[in-house]
């Protein structure tokens, strides 16, 4: 089956600083797939890569086997990679309803012309659009609060107004940078319900996630990324024990003492090259 | 054709010296506030001509351009305080409009006092003029170039030796992390705009016994300085002041080879290329609004 | 949207009975004046509608007239061809400039359209040989309607307010709809629009181009109106005047434009009769004192408009909470650094 995904070699790098560093990865129809990684790793970077928001300095990315690499953002998104932002990106300035039915705008159709004539057929669109955005906050559980302001929601509502609006999108793959960031664990949890249904219905998520729970319930395969490479891949039972992941995350010393992790294969020779060791060498963040 | 050149060059470059001080105003507001002071060239109008004013008082000269820049660096400091102020955090084009508001307020007070008449100030040491290169420099250009060259060292030492002057490079940087160490960033906005407007000040007054000091010289000024300051990417104090003497030279030499009214069009055609240059990308840009 | 029918039904109903309750020339003329700078207005509110704001509308208003103008007084074509010519081409100009100029950031973005407003303000100055200079250029031939001469302002009315009432419908048409929402996607976040599909560099470039269009078309009637153009009408300053009135409407609000224009031009007719009297010593731009504080009064008080200021405060007042209270853009702190 063709990956609806795929990174071919992806490199990034800001001058002399290697942001994202020869990264392959494909992900197959109806997948969840996991990006993890320490702060700093290039996971949003990635994103934005992937997204068209940032050009690689080398590499390609495929679209269901189409090249997208150079695209524009809204040549990307409107061929149905739909992304979250980490920061949270809605529009403060409009209601709620507005906000998610600006995500139908890739599969409507009504331009300048037809819209400055009034036509029929841009009222007609109008109400489906409407409706669908009506229907998109019920599942969400927002629909009580379809008029008001997006800036007056509370956070997690923002966040979930900001997952509706990229759903109603109708996404072939759903991008989403750190979704529970700031979610309690209950919404946590019914966000995991929900995507999990979601993919049951056909969706197909890539999710860069810090919450492990998230990861080890939702996730059918995860990515780790440090200093910008895959230096690991896999179910998550299996990333969690993995020695690599673990010096990633908590420094050399960890992995060695985390015995139960370790085949003899991999003790001591866990890292590659010099590596300062503890959790203090994560420094500013990559852009 | 070619026995203008060196004239029109010292034109240049003397005009050029006020046009950095103006843009090294806004540079000044822009890194510590991020926004475009488009009242900035009308600051050097009000100190012309209040010092001209102060004059017909019979007032020493030396004392009139001091009050006036005194009373000028009040108004700009008024002027952050009141109309910067309060729309503070706003949308930078909320601002931007303001500053365009209060520009136009000033000069049309300006007109409702001084009316449209040109004023003068004698020049600071009246002799006559000297010749240097083959070309004409009136003793009042060589205070402008020399102000200007005081002015910047002076900046430069308030800036990297001082204490208050670190905190406003600080500011300038990292607003955010200045507040975390106790530096004010509305104090620094107020001392941005203080400091700015005596600039300016300090560049009308040095001006007008070279050209004369009507109530709608600030636009022309501020446009041409913000011309300069934009070359330095409107960050950078020492671009800018390049940018100024370009942008002064570039002027003089259309206004002597082609014709005044172009000077001003030339100006701005330099500006637009400049802008296109330096343009950034969308996510960059975006990015930092939407942090 | 029904409230909003009713609305035009009773604009149309005021457009249409108005000149049974006046009869002075001078008073017609005042209206005309709306109308157009209406349009200028409207143009301007639809460009802020994307997030930008141009103060170089009036070198497109100036372009738009002196178009029209010399294609007829010069080539003998009539209006009717001529209008829609200017307005087509300085549609062209706004696309040119536009190029380079709609991926700046806004602030430099109104900078180039004040260095684009100037540059144009100088040529008309410059290019004596075509456009008069100074001087101006006369003997514009006149709008024609079956074989009627339109000369007296009392017969230019009924098709200014015509074509305000249609631009109008136009502009509200424009800004519903999906191009609507994704306007007003770009004024929040144009990051977030692309991110949705939103083709944001096209959206911007149609609105100004469409902008343009509008202030050339005002310009183009109003070349044949007063019959004579000249520089002066088409400088920094008018531009300012007329986002001014965008101001006082509330910058996205194209209803306000009209209220906007209607309002300024009142103010400025009044100012102009009653200024002389307080101060006679002045003459000039004087009112660009008057014109500034309001400015600066506006932006701190009402960014959005006057009436939706007046709306606000007088919640806030009554201590309701404020339904969208918030100022047009967010206020973010500070303190996240600056852009």
């Amino acid at each position: 089956m063709t990956p609806i995904l795929r990174m071919e070699r992806l490199t990034r790098r800001f001058g002399g600083l290697v942001a994202v560093q020869d990264v392959d990865c494909a992900v197959a129809p109806q997948e969840i797939v996991a990006i993890i990684g320490p702060n700093g790793a290039g996971k949003t970077t990635l994103f934005n890569l992937i997204t068209g928001f940032l050009p690689p300095t080398s590499g390609e990315i495929y679209y269901r086997e189409q090249r997208i690499t150079d695209l524009p953002a809204s040549r990307i998104a409107s061929l149905g990679v739909i992304r979250t932002f980490q920061n949270l990106v809605i529009f403060n300035e409009i209601t709620v309803a507005e906000n998610v039915m600006i995500g139908c705008h890739r599969w409507t159709r009504t331009g300048l012309v037809h819209a400055a004539l009034g036509l029929p057929s841009a009222v007609r669109e109008d109400r489906r659009v409407s409706e669908t955005a009506r229907e998109a906050l019920a599942v969400v559980g927002l629909d009580k609060r379809e008029h008001d302001l997006a800036r007056d929601l509370p956070f997690g509502q923002q966040r979930l107004l900001e997952l509706a609006r990229a759903l109603v999108a109708r996404p072939a793959i759903l991008l989403l940078d750190e979704p529970t960031a700031g979610l309690s664990a209950g919404e946590a949890r019914d966000l995991v319900t929900l995507i999990r249904r979601l993919r049951a219905d056909g969706g197909t998520f890539v999710v860069i996630e810090h919450n492990m729970d998230v990861v080890m319930e939702a996730a059918d395969r995860v990515v780790v990324l440090d200093y910008g490479e895959k230096i690991a891949e896999g179910p998550p039972q299996a990333i969690q024990r993995d020695p690599r992941v673990i010096a990633a995350y908590l420094g050399d010393e960890a992995a060695e003492v985390s015995v139960g992790a370790a085949d003899g294969a991999h003790r001591g020779g866990a890292t590659d090259g010099a590596r300062p060791g503890g959790a203090a060498r994560r420094e500013t963040q990559a852009p | 054709m070619l026995d203008l050149l060196p004239q029109l060059i010292l034109s240049g470059v003397t005009i050029g010296s006020i046009y950095a001080l103006v843009a090294l105003g806004f540079v000044l507001i822009y890194s510590v506030t991020g926004i475009l002071n488009f009242a900035q060239g009308e600051f050097s109008m009000l100190s012309a001509l209040l010092c001209a004013t102060l004059l017909s008082w019979h007032l020493p000269l030396g004392l009139a351009a001091l009050c006036a820049v005194a009373a000028v660096c009040a108004i700009g400091a008024l002027t952050e305080r009141l109309a910067i102020q309060p729309a503070f955090g706003g949308h930078p084009l909320t601002l931007i409009i303001i500053t365009f508001g209060v520009s136009m307020a000033f000069r049309g007070i300006a007109l409702m006092l001084w009316g449209a008449d040109p004023y003068t100030i004698p020049e600071f040491t009246p002799g006559p003029a000297l010749v240097v290169l083959g070309g004409v420099l009136v003793r009042q250009a060589m205070w402008a170039v020399g102000l200007t060259v005081a002015v910047v060292a002076a900046l430069f030492v308030f800036f990297v030796r001082t204490v208050p002057g670190a905190a406003v490079r600080a500011c300038a940087d990292n607003a955010f992390a200045s507040r975390l160490v106790g530096i004010s960033p509305r104090r620094m906005s107020l001392l941005a705009f203080t400091l700015s407007a005596g600039l300016a000040a300090v560049a009308g007054i040095v001006i007008t016994p070279i050209t004369g000091a009507t109530y709608d010289m600030g636009l022309s000024l501020g446009l041409k300085g913000f011309v300069a300051a934009v070359i330095g990417g409107l960050t950078s104090a020492p671009a800018a002041v390049v940018g100024a003497y370009l942008v002064g030279i570039i002027e003089a030499l259309t206004t002597g080879y082609l014709s005044p009214g172009y000077g001003t069009a030339i100006t701005f055609l330099v500006l637009l290329i400049v802008l296109f240059l330096q343009r950034e990308g969308l996510l960059h840009g975006a990015q930092r609004r939407q942090a | 949207m029904t409230r909003e029918r009713v609305a035009l039904g009773l604009l149309a109903l005021v457009i249409v009975a108005l000149p049974f309750a006046v009869s002075t020339a001078y008073a017609f003329n005042v209206l005309n004046i709306i109308g157009l700078y209406a349009i200028v207005t409207l143009g301007l509110i639809l460009l802020g509608c994307s997030g930008q704001i141009s103060l170089g509308q009036a070198a497109f208003y100036g372009l738009g007239a002196y178009a029209s103008a010399l294609l007829s007084r010069d080539l003998g074509w009539t209006p009717w061809i001529t209008i829609p010519l200017a307005i087509v081409a300085v549609g062209g100009v706004a696309y040119v400039v536009g190029l380079p100029t709609l991926r700046l950031a806004e602030h430099f973005f109104v900078l180039a359209t004040v260095g684009f407003g100037i540059i144009v303000n100088v040529l008309m100055v410059q290019l004596l040989p075509v456009t008069g200079g100074g001087n101006g250029l006369r003997d514009i031939p006149p709008l024609q309607i079956a074989g009627v001469r339109l000369v007296t302002d009392r017969q230019f009315y009924y098709p200014i307010w015509a074509l305000t009432f249609g631009t109008l419908i136009l502009a509200r048409n424009i800004t519903s709809h999906r191009t609507g929402r994704a306007l007003r996607a770009i004024l929040s976040s144009e990051v977030g629009a692309a991110a949705l599909g939103i083709d944001v560099p096209r959206y911007k470039m149609e609105v100004f181009v469409l902008s343009a269009a509008y202030a050339a078309l005002a310009g183009a009637l109003y070349a044949h109106y007063i019959r004579f153009i000249s520089p002066s009408p088409f400088s920094l300053l008018a531009s300012l005047f007329f986002l001014i009135m965008a101001a006082v409407g509330g910058l996205t609000n194209i209803w306000g434009g009209l209220f906007g224009a209607a309002l300024v031009t009142v103010l400025d007719q009044v100012i102009r009769a009653e200024v002389p009297r307080v101060f006679p010593r002045v003459g000039g731009e004087y009112q660009t004192a008057i014109y500034g504080v309001l400015l600066v009064l506006i932006m701190i008080f009402f960014p959005r408009g006057i009436v939706r200021g007046a709306l606000d405060l007088r919640r806030a007042l009554s201590g309701r909470s404020p339904a969208t209270q918030a100022p047009r853009a967010d206020a973010e702190p500070a303190e996240e650094g600056r852009a």
